[in-house]
């Protein structure tokens, strides 16, 4: 049945294609919906477009008393501070390290959540539980980072001290890099992942239950049903919300980072990224035009995975592309 | 017909929205311009419009400061409004920023243009930055100027010339004492249980450490805070005027690279400047006993021998918080009396702190001439040019520093509530003290001015009377020097990273191979144009020297 839609869809998609109607007889033919659309396109117009052409400050020596219309144009030369710098192979790579790691487990883990709460019939203990774990997500980093020391400390830390207890060994977890991919994914999964799976709740509780019905008439298992159902069917949402991730793959996650790691020298190898690197080269110069170079860095990249990610979307599943 | 009319109303519809928009832009724009000059005399509007009357018009001012509001600020503000009213008629609404976000908030307003009268601002934070892009007003006139006695009487002639930048003055500035003396604050408690007499050398303090560590396993003998041992072991000058060290990153003068530099002896001359991990070659030409690059920059092999007496998570975010398992810690003598009420209150009456000075071994010993400084306040507010009531102003600071009647009740609160005077420059605090708990570095500090607490241990009390006393300062060479960081922004931006990346392992002395370590570093900022920073050091310095600096 459901194949049969999907057909009839892609019909109706290559007529209309086909048809290819003239510009202004497509507005005079929908005008009113098109009026409906105006405030948005406003919106984005004057928010999101308008403001673009700050992007002219990445390429001067922009002088806020001067203002962008009289700073000095530079040309890439704010731009090579963090270009030709020895450390950006590491901070970029800890940056998109950092966030697959995120992005792959935390969408494992809204998935896996949202499918639990959806197969769940107590109603209060459904309720109480949806509840704590989307509410870590309203908590600012820097009360998380608070919890974290206190876990975390050598001395005074909770981990350790438990492990005291028991005549172990302490972990010294401020002093090692290499614990904190893994301390950071945990932090990042108790914070975020309960929150992101309302959109795959969402997604779920859409899909029609006749479908259900009839594969328990057929005999199917409920592990079967999560498999050839459920799954497939928030597969669409799932590609969809990676390919916006993919937007910001090249943006570290500062607020979060910065809160919880600070000025630690000694966990920058693994947990360096691009906008805390950014912040401690730039916070003593204050200079705009270098931190926009970099900012214009991020956006490019981030524009070029999505096309390209879109792009190899359409190729392989269709039904998930963006545009 | 229709649809061609709705056509056309929404397309006027965006046109003047654009308009609207870009207009507003536009406005914003030369507005920032025309008030962006620093020229105090374009502002003078809000202020004394009607010259006849002996009362101005009302106005209100906004101050932006960092940290927590006092509780009891309303209180305070609304008896100053009643106080004032006859005279300077003014209104002052205060915003607080967290530590962390003033700095930032600052450069957003000010790139923005926004509004705001009064903003903390200091050498530690974007100051030297700011002023060279023009953000804030030029104050000259309105010090040692008889419309303002009070602060002509204020602030002498020579406080102010030494806080100008670049010949002229952009801040108020504030300071109580010149250098608020680097202390290692002793548990008294515990050492006098260990049995042990007062500390008076570095080896005593070395002797103590050894003895919390052996005798109470579960203390940290030197619980450090997030500057690690600070400006501990470091060398001094010694009152010389032939060279200016940094002998770490925080003590840098030449945009964040801790470059010590070397005059010749006349002090006309710049011969050279050498940072950390340099060969000995780049020191060669300094003056004796500087002339090597241990002299300078060895104290981090004192780290590493005492970094086995540290907290084993020295850098983690949330260490330096008072506990009562530390045998000791690193701070400041003015922060003694607060340390030991927030440990006492903590933990129990039984725990006391004392300091040991570690400043020099002649600040420790009292002797005059023996502390740093370069006569600049350390903390001060500024005006942004941007704002429409520079003359309100400060007559606004004319008020507050003009009498110690004024000046106390922003600085302490009210009188008989939030503290008590005792004797003429000392004050005790009440039960409400801690309702108003105002930073008083951030607009209040003055020498004249401010009162002394006189809750402090007699150790403690002798110092800071020591810190106030202007004699028992030396001033450091090339004082009125600042770095103009611009022409090698690049340069900078690619080596500070690293530096600061390397030498927070080397403040706590985690790396054994320190001097290894220094040097890599050394190798790696010359990869990216430490040479070209060296010579624009050695050019501005010789530049200053040319123009009569000292």
């Amino acid at each position: 049945m459901e194949n049969s839609i999907a057909r009839q869809d892609q019909a109706i998609k290559r007529i209309t294609l086909n048809k290819k109607p003239s510009f202004f007889k497509e507005i005079r033919k929908n005008h009113l919906l098109y009026l409906l659309t105006l405030p948005g396109i406003l919106l984005l117009f004057v928010f999101s477009y308008l403001p673009m052409f700050g992007i002219v400050i990445a390429f001067q020596n922009y002088n806020p008393v001067k203002g962008i219309l009289k700073s000095e144009f530079v040309g890439f030369k704010n731009f090579q501070f963090f270009l030709e710098s020895s450390d950006v192979y590491r901070v970029v790579f800890n940056t998109l390290f950092l966030n697959f790691l995120f992005i792959g487990f935390g969408t494992l883990a809204s998935l896996i959540i949202a499918i639990i709460f959806s197969e769940l019939k107590g109603k209060y203990f459904k309720r109480i539980a949806q509840t704590i774990v989307t509410l870590p997500n309203f908590l600012s980093w820097t009360v998380v980072a608070t919890f974290a020391t206190s876990f975390l400390l050598y001395k005074e830390g909770l981990i350790n001290q438990i492990l005291r207890d028991f005549g172990l060994e302490g972990f010294a977890f401020y002093n090692t890099a290499a614990y904190w991919p893994l301390i950071l994914v945990i932090i990042k999964l108790w914070h975020a992942a309960g929150f992101g799976s309302i959109v795959y709740l969402a997604t779920i509780s859409g899909i029609n239950p006749e479908i259900y019905e009839a594969a328990s008439m057929d005999g199917a298992t409920r592990w079967g049903k999560i498999r050839h159902i459920t799954l497939p069917m928030v597969k669409p949402t799932v590609m969809l919300l990676l390919l916006l991730a993919m937007g910001n793959i090249f943006y570290g996650d500062f607020g979060m980072i910065y809160a919880i790691v600070g000025k630690n020298a000694l966990l920058y190898p693994t947990t360096d990224v691009i906008d805390t690197y950014v912040y401690r080269a730039l916070v003593d110069l204050g200079n705009v035009s270098m931190a926009a170079s970099v900012g214009l860095i991020q956006s490019i990249v981030g524009f070029v995975l999505v096309v390209t990610v879109n792009q190899l979307a359409r190729k392989f599943s269709p039904d998930s592309a963006l545009f | 017909m229709k649809a061609k009319m709705f056509i056309a109303a929404a397309l006027v519809m965006v046109l003047f929205l654009m308009a609207a928009c870009s207009g507003n832009n536009g406005s914003t724009g030369t507005n920032g311009n025309t008030s962006g000059k620093p020229s105090p005399s374009s502002s003078e509007t809000a202020g004394t419009s009607n010259p006849d009357a002996a009362v101005p018009d009302p106005v209100t001012l906004k101050f932006m400061l960092f940290g927590d509001k006092p509780a009891d600020m309303d209180k305070v503000l609304a008896k100053f409004e009643e106080v004032s009213k006859d005279s300077i008629n003014t209104k002052i609404e205060f915003e607080y920023n967290t530590p962390q976000d003033h700095r930032q908030k600052m450069q957003l307003k000010m790139s923005t243009g926004e509004a705001v009268d009064v903003m903390f601002d200091a050498g530690w934070m974007n100051l030297y930055n700011h002023v060279s892009l023009g953000y804030y007003a030029e104050l000259d006139k309105y010090f040692n100027n008889d419309e303002y006695p009070g602060l002509k009487a204020a602030f002498p002639a020579e406080f102010v010339e030494a806080n100008k930048i670049n010949g002229h003055l952009y801040t108020i500035p504030l300071t109580y004492y010149y250098t608020d003396l680097n202390v290692i604050s002793i548990r008294k408690d515990i050492r006098e249980e260990l049995g042990l007499g007062p500390i008076t050398t570095l080896e005593e303090l070395e002797v103590y450490l050894q003895q919390v560590q052996e005798k109470k396993p579960d203390y940290t003998p030197l619980a450090l805070g997030g500057r690690g041992f600070h400006k501990l072991f470091t060398p001094s000058e010694n009152g010389r005027t032939d060279i200016r060290l940094a002998a770490v990153g925080s003590d840098s003068f030449t945009g964040g690279i801790p470059f010590s530099v070397a005059l010749s002896e006349d002090g006309k001359k710049v011969i050279g400047a050498a940072t950390l991990g340099d060969p000995d070659s780049e020191f060669a030409s300094f003056p004796a006993p500087f002339n090597t690059h241990d002299s300078i920059y060895g104290h981090f092999q004192k780290r590493v021998d005492w970094s086995k007496y540290i907290n084993k998570d020295a850098l983690a975010p949330a260490t330096g918080v008072v506990s009562d398992k530390g045998g000791a810690g690193e701070g400041t003598i003015g922060g003694i009396s607060r340390d030991r009420q927030k440990l006492q209150e903590a933990y129990g009456t039984g725990l006391d702190i004392e300091p040991f000075v570690y400043e020099s071994e002649d600040a420790r010993n009292m002797k005059p001439g023996a502390i740093r400084t370069d006569f600049r306040a350390n903390n001060s507010v500024v005006i942004p040019a941007s704002s429409k009531n520079i003359d309100r102003t400060m007559k606004f600071f004319d008020w507050l520093f003009s009498s110690k009647a004024n000046h106390d009740l922003f600085e302490l609160g009210i009188e008989g509530e939030h503290w008590v005077a005792d004797g003429d420059n000392g004050y005790k605090t009440t039960a409400n003290t801690t309702k108003y708990q105002f930073q008083p570095y951030e607009l209040t500090w003055n020498p004249s001015l401010s009162r002394l607490n006189s809750d402090q241990d007699p150790a403690t009390m002798n110092y800071l009377q020591y810190a106030l006393d202007n004699k028992n300062y030396f001033q450091i060479a090339l004082s009125g020097f600042i770095f103009d960081s611009k022409p090698v922004a690049t340069e900078l931006a690619k080596i500070k990273p690293k530096f600061d990346e390397v030498e927070q392992i080397l403040k706590v002395g985690y790396e054994k191979n320190w001097l290894e370590m220094a040097q890599s570093l050394n190798k790696q900022m010359r990869d990216s144009g430490l040479e070209t920073v060296r010579a624009e050091v050695l050019k501005q310095v010789q530049a200053y020297l040319d123009a009569g600096g000292k």
